[in-house]
C-alpha cells in the first residue's frame, strides 16, 4: 500500500465511533441479560430470548457499520477537508446546564410546589437562552407561565400538580 | 353501506357544540406549536396531551385529532412566511411556498395550503370510511405468530427507508425494542433492566421517550441553530384568497397528490415527508412548464400541502386497525388512546364503534373548522411568529415537563425525559434516524409477547412463524423491503461506473 494515509472525514469518524458504541451496548446488553434470574413458570429462559437476540444483533449492526466506515476510508482517493470544531463547544455547555437545571427541578418540585419551582427552572433556562440583561422580560415570562398552567391544570383541567407548602397554592 | 351509517352517526358525536369547541381549541394550540421551527405534529400532540386527561375519550380524541391539524396548518404557515418548517413534511412548503411570499403573493399561498390541506384531508378521509373496516376485519385473523411478521416488518421498513444510512436506522431499531424490556416481564414476572430502581418496573412509558426525543431533543439542538435578533414575518396581510386562474392551475394537481398522499401515508414507516416530497416531484415532471417550480409556482405548494394532509389520514389506518402506528404522530395519538384504555388493533372497531367513527368524522370537521380558523385569523395568527424562539423553546421545555409529569404523577419521569431527550440529541449528532427507535419502543412489548407466544403455542419450534400464508407474505415484504433500497443503491452505483467508463 505504499506511503498512502487513510484519512477520514468528521462524519466517518463519528460513525467509527457510533460502531464502536453499539458494539459495547450490545454486549453489556448481552452481559446483562445473561445475568437475569431464570423464569419460574414456564421455559426457565424465556424471558432471556430475546433480549439476547437484540444484544446480538446490535453487536452485529456494529460491526457491519465498522466494517462499511473502514471500507470507505480505505476506499476514498479524495483529501479530506476536516473543519476541526471542538467536540465540546459552548452548546454542550448549555446543554448540560439544562440537565442539570432539569434534575434540580425534579428535586425542587415536590417540596417547592408546582408553581414556585418552575419559575425558577423556566427563569434559569430563559436566562441561559436570553441572557442577564433581559431580566424583567425573564420574570415576567416564568411567573405568567407557571401560573396559567397551575390554573388551567388544577382548576380547570383536573390535572393536579403539587401545591406550594405553607400557602397552599 | 354499514361504514356510512357509523359514520353518520359519527358525526352526531362529533357536531356536538362541546366537541366542536374543543377541535377549534385544540387546532388553534396546535397551530401555534406548529409554527415553531422543528416542533411539528408529533410534539404539539405529545405536549399538549395533559390537556385531554380529564376529557372523556370522544372529547379526548377529538381535540389531540385538532392539536394534530392544527400544527399540521402550523407548519405550514412557518414554511410559507419564514422558510423554516416546522417538520420533515412541510419541508416540501417552503419550495415554492416561500418564493410566494418574497413576491408578495403570501396571500395566496396561505389560502392555497389551506384549501389544499382541506380537500386533501377531505379525500383520505373519504378512503378511509371505505378502507379501514375491511382492514379491520382481515387483521381479525391474525394470530401471534402473523402479529410478530408483522411487526418485524414494520419495523424494517421504517428502519430501511429512513434517510442517510440504514445500518444505522436498524441500530436505532434495535436500541428501542431494548428500551421496551425494561421493566416487569408480563409473562414470568422476572424484572428486567431495571437496576433496583422501583420506578422503572413498569416499564419506560413511551410517551415520555416521544417527548423526550422530539421536545427536549428540539430544545437541545435550538441551541445551535437559534437566530440572533427579530425575524420580520409579513403580518399584514391583504385579502387571504386565491384567483380563479390559480384555483384552475391547482386543482388537478391537489386531486392526484391527495390519492397518493393516503396511500403513502398508510404504508409503515413512510410518512408526511415521503408522500409531500414524492407529491412534489411528481407534479414538477408532469408539469408543462417545470422551469417555474422552486420560483414561486402555486401548484408547487398544493400538490404537498393536499398529499401531507391525506398522509396524514392514511397513516391512521394501521394504527387504528392494526395497532402500529406509521408515524410519529400517529405513535402519539395511539398513545393517547391508550391512555383513555383503549387497545389500538383489530377489535377497536367492533368495541369502541362511537369513539372510532366519531374521531373519523372529526377529522372531517375538523379540516373545515382549520381552513376556516386558517385563512380569515391567518394575520393574528401568524403574530406568533415574531414571538422570539429564544422565549418559546423554554416554555416548550416547561410544558414538557408538566406534560412528562401528568402521565404518571411521577416526578421519575423527569429524570427519565431528560435522559432520553440527550439520547435524541446525540443521535441528531451521529445521524442516527429516531424514527425507528420511537416505533421500537412503542411496538416492542406487543412484539416480544406475540413472537414467545407463538413460540410457546409451536412448543419451541421456529416452522410455526412461517406456517399461514399470511406469515410467509409478511416475511417476503420484510425481505423486499430491507433489499429494495440497498438493491437500488447498488443499481445506481453501477450505471455511474458504467457511465464514467462509457
Amino acid at each position: 500500500m505504499g506511503n498512502r494515509s487513510f484519512a477520514a472525514s468528521d462524519a466517518q469518524k463519528t460513525s467509527l465511533i457510533t460502531a464502536v458504541v453499539c458494539m459495547l451496548l450490545g454486549l453489556a446488553f448481552v452481559i446483562m441479560t445473561a445475568a437475569l434470574p431464570q423464569a419460574a413458570v414456564g421455559m426457565p429462559n424465556a424471558p432471556k430470548i430475546f433480549p439476547f437476540a437484540l444484544g446480538a444483533t446490535l453487536i452485529l449492526l456494529g460491526a457491519g457499520l465498522l466494517v462499511q466506515q473502514l471500507a470507505a476510508i480505505r476506499g476514498s482517493t479524495e483529501e479530506v477537508v476536516n473543519e476541526h470544531k471542538p467536540m465540546f463547544d459552548i452548546h454542550s455547555r448549555q446543554i448540560a446546564l439544562t440537565v442539570v437545571n432539569g434534575v434540580a427541578y425534579g428535586l425542587l418540585f415536590g417540596r417547592l410546589g408546582y408553581v414556585l419551582s418552575t419559575c425558577v427552572f423556566l427563569g434559569f433556562e430563559l436566562l441561559l437562552f436570553n441572557g442577564k440583561r433581559r431580566w424583567k422580560m425573564i420574570i415576567l415570562v416564568s411567573v405568567i407561565f407557571s401560573l396559567t398552567i397551575y390554573i388551567l391544570f388544577n382548576k380547570l383541567l383536573g390535572v393536579y400538580l403539587p401545591m406550594m407548602p405553607v400557602i397552599g397554592f | 353501506m354499514e361504514s356510512i351509517m357509523q359514520l353518520m352517526q359519527g358525526f352526531t358525536v362529533a357536531l356536538q357544540p362541546m366537541n366542536i369547541m374543543w377541535v377549534t381549541i385544540g387546532g388553534v394550540l396546535g397551530t401555534i406549536i406548529g409554527m415553531l421551527p422543528g416542533l411539528g405534529p408529533a410534539t404539539g400532540v405529545a405536549v399538549l396531551l395533559p390537556l385531554t386527561f380529564s376529557m372523556g375519550p370522544v372529547a379526548a380524541l377529538i381535540t389531540m385529532g385538532g392539536v394534530y391539524y392544527g400544527a399540521m396548518y402550523g407548519g405550514s404557515r412557518a414554511s410559507i412566511l419564514l422558510n423554516t418548517p416546522g417538520d420533515g413534511a412541510a419541508v416540501a412548503a417552503t419550495f415554492d411556498g416561500y418564493p410566494m411570499t418574497q413576491q408578495g403573493r403570501a396571500e395566496a399561498a396561505l389560502a392555497i395550503s389551506a384549501i389544499a390541506s382541506f380537500i386533501g384531508g377531505v379525500i383520505a378521509t373519504g378512503f378511509m370510511v371505505l378502507v379501514s373496516v375491511p382492514v379491520a376485519r382481515f387483521a381479525i385473523r391474525f394470530g401471534a405468530a402473523e402479529y410478530f411478521q408483522l411487526y418485524v416488518f414494520a419495523l424494517a421498513a421504517t428502519a430501511s427507508m429512513s434517510k442517510g444510512n440504514r445500518i444505522k436506522g436498524f441500530m436505532a431499531m434495535i436500541i428501542g425494542l431494548m428500551i421496551a424490556t425494561i421493566g416487569i416481564d408480563a409473562q414470568s414476572g422476572v424484572k428486567r433492566f431495571t437496576f433496583g430502581i422501583l420506578e422503572l418496573q413498569s416499564g419506560i412509558d413511551f410517551l415520555i421517550v416521544i417527548i423526550a426525543i422530539f421536545a427536549l431533543g428540539e430544545v437541545f439542538k435550538s441551541f445551535q441553530n437559534i437566530k440572533e435578533g427579530k425575524t420580520h414575518v409579513q403580518k399584514d396581510f391583504g385579502r387571504i384568497w386565491i384567483s380563479r386562474e390559480d384555483w384552475k392551475r391547482c386543482v388537478i394537481p391537489i386531486l392526484r397528490s391527495s390519492p397518493l398522499g393516503f396511500f403513502i401515508g398508510a404504508l409503515p414507516g413512510a410518512g408526511g415527508t415521503m408522500a409531500s416530497l414524492m407529491a412534489y416531484n411528481n407534479e414538477r415532471q408532469m408539469s408543462k412548464h417545470p422551469d417555474e417550480f422552486g420560483k414561486g409556482a402555486i401548484e408547487g405548494l398544493a400538490a404537498p400541502e393536499a398529499a401531507n394532509n391525506a398522509a396524514s389520514v392514511g397513516a391512521m389506518i394501521p394504527m387504528l386497525t392494526l395497532g402500529i402506528p406509521g408515524s410519529g404522530t400517529t405513535a402519539v395519538m395511539m398513545g393517547a388512546l391508550m391512555i383513555l384504555g383503549m387497545k389500538p388493533g383489530p377489535l377497536l372497531f367492533q368495541q369502541q364503534p362511537v369513539i372510532i367513527w366519531g374521531l373519523i368524522a372529526s377529522m372531517f370537521i375538523g379540516n373545515i373548522i382549520l381552513a376556516i380558523v386558517n385563512i380569515p385569523l391567518a394575520g393574528g395568527l401568524v403574530r406568533v411568529l415574531s414571538v422570539p424562539p429564544k422565549i418559546l423553546y423554554p416554555i416548550v421545555l416547561g410544558l414538557s415537563f408538566v406534560g412528562a409529569y401528568a402521565i404518571s404523577y411521577s416526578v421519575m419521569d423527569f429524570y427519565i425525559l431528560l435522559v432520553f431527550g440527550v439520547l435524541g440529541y446525540i443521535m441528531g449528532k451521529a445521524k442516527i434516524p429516531t424514527s425507528p427507535l420511537i416505533l421500537a419502543v412503542i411496538v416492542g412489548n406487543n412484539m416480544e409477547q406475540s413472537f414467545r407466544r407463538a413460540f410457546t403455542i409451536s412448543d419451541g419450534s421456529m416452522q410455526i412463524f412461517f406456517n399461514s400464508p399470511i406469515s410467509i407474505v409478511l416475511f417476503a415484504l420484510t425481505i423486499i423491503s430491507i433489499c429494495f433500497p440497498m438493491g437500488k443503491a447498488v443499481f445506481i452505483k453501477m450505471r455511474e461506473r458504467r457511465q464514467a467508463f462509457a
